[in-house]
C-alpha cells in the first residue's frame, strides 16, 4: 500500500516536473520525425580526460551502431557532449547551453557525481530529464526524484560488496583506509554493514587520509602496527597504486580490497606487482570476457571508435547507452520526456551481457545494484563468482 | 614511538626530492628574481622526453640523462625566450610570475597532447631494497637521497669555490654592480636556469620511478618544495635543502603520529609559526626587497 502511495505521488509529481499536457512530441525539445537529441558532459581536457575520453567512445560506438541500423523507431541519436573538465561549474555551464542553446531531449552519459549534483537544480527547474548518467550517488535516487534515473552502482553499494565479500572469505580484522572527501567517506562506512550481513563479531577499524596524498609510508608502517587482515582501499587510484607499493615494500601480508575505479589498466602501470592479487568491484564483466555482450563491445568499438583501445571506462558507458536505448525502444509515441520516463519502468530484468541486469519503477530508480567481484592476476582482471547485489 | 627512526628515515628519503625541487627553485630566483611557477612542469617534460628515449632503444640511464639535460637546457631557453625580455626591476617579477603560471599550463597541454592523459611507467635504476631501523627502504629511494646529497654539495662546491659561481653570486648579490665590473648576466642567468631546471629533472625522474609519469607528477611535491623554500630562505640554498628535508621529515612523523589526514595542516601550521618569529625563514637572508 505504501509502495503504491509513493508510485501515485512520483507519478504525480513527474507529471508535474514535466509539465504534462503543456508540451506534445512535436513541442517536445530534441525530438524530431529522424533525430533524438541528447546532451552529455565530460572530461575531454585535463587529467580527467582519461575516464572522460573512453566514456565518449563508448556512448558512440553503441549509438553509431544502432543510427548505422535506421535509428530508434525511423530516429537516429545525436549526442552532443561538451568539455566539463571535470568541474562543477563548467557542468553547470554545459548544462545550461545543451538545454537553452541546442535544446537536447535529456542529459545522458554526463560524468562526474559532485560536477552533475551542481547542474542538477537547473536542469529539474528546465524539467529536463538526468538519465543513466556516467556518476552514481546514493542520494540522486534514495528516495526517487522523477527526473533522475541511473544504472551505475553507486560507491556506497560497492564498499557494502566489499564488506560483505571480506567477511564471506573469513577475514576478521578489516581496516577501512579512506580518503577524507566526503563522498569517499560515506561510502567506506558502508563497508560495516556489509561485513555485518555475514559476520557479527569481525573487527573493523577506519582510517582517514588526506586526498592527495602522495607519500604512504607513514600509513604503512601504521598499517603495519595494526596488523588486519583485510584493508579495505576508497581513494583515488593513484593513492591506491602508491599505498600498495609501500605495503609490499614494508613486506606487510594483508589483503588489499578495493572499489570500481581501481578496476581499470592503469593500476596495473602505476603499482607494478605491488598490486597483484588486489581484490574489487567492478561494474562490468572483465575486458577480456568471452561473454556475447562484451563480445559486441570489442567489435563495435573496433568499428566504430578503430583509435580507442578498450577499456572498462568505454565498456561501461557503451552498456549504459544499451539501458538507454532500450528505454528509448520502449517510449510510447508521442516521444516525450514523460513517456521517456515512464518507459524506463518497462524495463525489468534487462540484461545488457555486460552489467547486472537492470529493472526500473517508480519506487526504483538506481537499475542495478549489483557489481561484478574480481582479481588482478597477471596483469588482468579476472572474475570471482557470479555478480553480488548490495543489500545497504 | 618505538618507530621513529623508521619513520623519520622514510621522511628524510621523501624529502630529497623536495630538497632538489627547493634548490632548484632558489638557484633560479637568486640568480633571476624569478619564482619559477614553471619549475615542475619543465622537469616533467623532461622526464616525458627521457621515456620517449628509452622507447627508441636507449637505456634507462641515457633516458635519465637525457631528462635531466633536457629539463635544463628547457630552462634555458625558457629564460632566454620568455623571461629575459621581461627587463629587471620590482615590475618584471611579478610579470614572470605570471609568464611561468602560463608556461606550467602550457606544458601540460602539450604533455597531454604528445603523451595521452594515461600513466607511463618508469623503469628503476637500481632495483632491490635494504631495511634501515627497521623500515625496508628501495634502493632506487636511496639513490635519490644520495644523489641529492652529493647534487648540493656539488651545487655548494660549485657556488662557494669557482669563479663561475662566485660570479653568480655576486651577480645575485647586486645585478648592476656585477655589470659594472663586467659580469655577464645573461650567462649567469642561463647557468642558474640549467642548474635549477636539470636539478628538478633529476628530483622529477626519481618521483616518476617510484610512481608513474603522468602530466601532474611533480604537483604534490612542488608544493611541499615552496614549504620548504620558505621554511629555510626564499635567499638561501643550503636553507633550501635543509627546509625540504625538515618538510619530508615533519610530514611523515605527523602523518604517523598525529593524524593522516590532517598532516599537511599541522606541518603548514608549523611552518607559519617559524615564518611568524623569523619572516625570512630559518636561514633566509632577511632583505624585505626579496620576501
Amino acid at each position: 500500500m505504501r509502495s503504491t502511495l509513493t508510485g501515485m505521488a512520483g507519478a504525480l509529481f513527474l507529471a508535474s516536473a514535466l509539465g504534462v499536457g503543456a508540451a506534445g512530441a512535436k513541442d517536445t525539445p530534441g525530438v524530431t520525425p529522424t533525430e533524438i537529441k541528447l546532451g552529455s558532459w565530460t572530461a575531454l581536457t585535463g587529467n580527467l580526460a582519461v575516464y572522460g575520453l573512453p566514456g565518449v567512445a563508448g556512448l558512440n560506438a553503441y549509438y553509431s551502431h544502432i543510427n548505422d541500423q535506421g535509428g530508434i523507431k525511423g530516429r537516429k541519436i545525436r549526442l552532443i557532449t561538451e568539455d566539463s573538465q571535470y568541474n562543477a561549474q563548467q557542468s553547470v555551464t554545459a548544462a545550461r547551453k545543451l538545454v537553452g542553446s541546442d535544446g537536447v531531449f535529456a542529459i545522458q552519459g554526463a560524468f562526474g557525481t559532485g560536477q552533475s549534483s551542481a547542474a542538477l537544480p537547473y536542469l529539474t527547474q528546465e524539467g529536463v530529464p538526468f538519465v543513466i548518467p556516467f556518476a552514481s550517488d546514493i542520494k540522486w535516487f534514495v528516495p526517487p526524484r522523477p527526473l533522475l534515473i541511473g544504472a551505475q552502482v553507486p560507491y556506497d553499494d560497492q564498499c557494502w560488496v566489499l564488506g560483505h565479500w571480506a567477511a564471506k572469505d573469513g577475514f576478521k580484522n578489516i581496516l577501512v583506509i579512506h580518503s577524507a572527501v566526503a563522498q569517499f567517506e560515506a561510502a567506506a562506512k558502508a563497508t560495516e554493514p556489509g561485513v555485518r550481513s555475514v559476520s557479527a563479531d569481525a573487527k573493523i577499524e577506519f582510517m582517514s587520509v588526506k586526498f592527495g596524498t602522495t607519500d604512504y609510508a607513514p600509513i604503512a608502517l601504521e598499517v603495519r602496527r595494526k596488523a588486519p587482515d583485510a584493508v579495505v582501499f576508497v581513494g583515488a587510484v593513484g593513492e591506491l597504486a602508491a599505498f600498495a607499493k609501500e605495503v609490499k615494500q614494508q613486506a606487510i601480508k594483508t589483503q588489499i580490497f578495493s572499489y570500481a575505479p581501481a578496476v581499470n589498466k592503469e593500476i596495473v602501470v602505476m603499482g607494478g606487482d605491488a598490486v597483484e592479487g588486489l581484490r574489487s568491484v567492478y561494474y562490468t564483466l572483465p575486458l577480456e570476457s568471452d561473454a556475447p555482450g562484451v563480445k559486441e563491445y570489442r567489435e563495435l568499438l573496433a568499428k566504430y571508435a578503430p583509435k580507442e583501445e578498450p577499456d572498462y571506462v568505454s565498456l561501461l558507458t557503451f552498456a549504459l547507452a544499451k539501458v538507454m536505448v532500450e528505454a528509448l525502444k520502449q517510449a510510447d509515441e508521442p516521444l516525450t520526456r514523460e513517456s521517456l520516463v515512464k518507459a524506463f519502468y518497462k524495463i525489468k530484468e534487462f540484461d545488457t551481457g555486460i552489467i547486472g541486469k537492470v529493472s526500473f519503477s517508480p519506487e526504483r530508480h538506481l537499475g542495478t545494484r549489483s557489481v561484478q567481484p574480481v582479481v588482478l592476476k597477471g596483469g588482468k582482471w579476472v572474475t570471482v563468482g557470479d555478480f553480488i547485489e548490495a543489500k545497504n | 614511538m618505538s618507530d621513529l627512526l623508521p619513520v623519520i628515515a622514510a621522511g628524510f628519503v621523501s624529502g630529497s626530492t623536495y630538497a632538489l625541487l627547493a634548490l632548484g627553485l632558489v638557484i633560479i630566483f637568486r640568480a633571476t628574481d624569478t619564482v619559477n611557477f614553471a619549475i615542475g612542469d619543465i622537469a616533467t617534460l623532461g622526464v616525458f622526453v627521457g621515456l620517449s628515449a628509452m622507447a627508441a632503444g636507449a637505456s634507462v640511464a641515457a633516458g635519465f640523462a637525457v631528462a635531466i639535460l633536457f629539463s635544463g637546457l628547457f630552462g634555458v631557453a625558457t629564460e632566454r625566450v620568455l623571461i629575459r625580455p621581461l627587463g629587471a626591476g620590482h615590475a618584471s617579477l611579478f610579470v614572470a610570475l605570471v609568464v611561468t603560471i602560463g608556461l606550467g599550463l602550457l606544458i601540460h597541454a602539450v604533455i597531454a597532447t604528445i603523451w595521452g592523459h594515461r600513466p607511463l611507467a618508469v623503469p628503476p635504476l637500481v632495483s632491490g631494497s635494504i631495511s634501515i631501523f627497521g623500515i625496508s627502504l628501495s634502493w632506487s629511494k636511496i639513490a635519490t637521497s644520495a644523489i641529492a646529497l652529493v647534487a648540493m654539495a656539488a651545487v655548494a662546491w660549485f657556488f662557494r669555490y669557482t669563479m663561475l659561481g662566485i660570479q653568480m653570486r655576486a651577480s645575485a648579490e647586486d645585478h648592476f654592480a656585477a655589470r659594472i665590473i663586467g659580469l655577464r648576466p645573461g650567462l649567469i642567468a642561463a647557468l642558474a636556469w640549467f642548474l635549477g631546471c636539470a636539478l628538478a629533472g633529476l628530483a622529477a625522474f626519481f618521483l616518476a620511478i617510484e610512481t608513474s609519469a603522468s602530466a601532474a607528477l611533480t604537483l604534490s611535491a612542488l608544493f611541499r618544495a615552496f614549504a620548504g623554500v620558505f621554511l629555510g630562505g626564499l635567499t638561501s640554498l643550503p636553507g633550501a635543502a635543509v627546509g625540504g628535508f625538515v618538510i619530508g621529515i615533519l610530514d611523515n612523523v605527523v602523518g604517523r603520529y598525529m593524524s593522516a589526514n590532517y598532516r599537511d595542516t599541522i606541518v603548514f601550521a608549523v611552518i607559519v609559526a617559524v615564518l611568524f618569529i623569523k619572516p625570512a625563514g630559518f636561514m633566509g637572508s632577511g632583505r624585505s626587497a626579496r620576501v
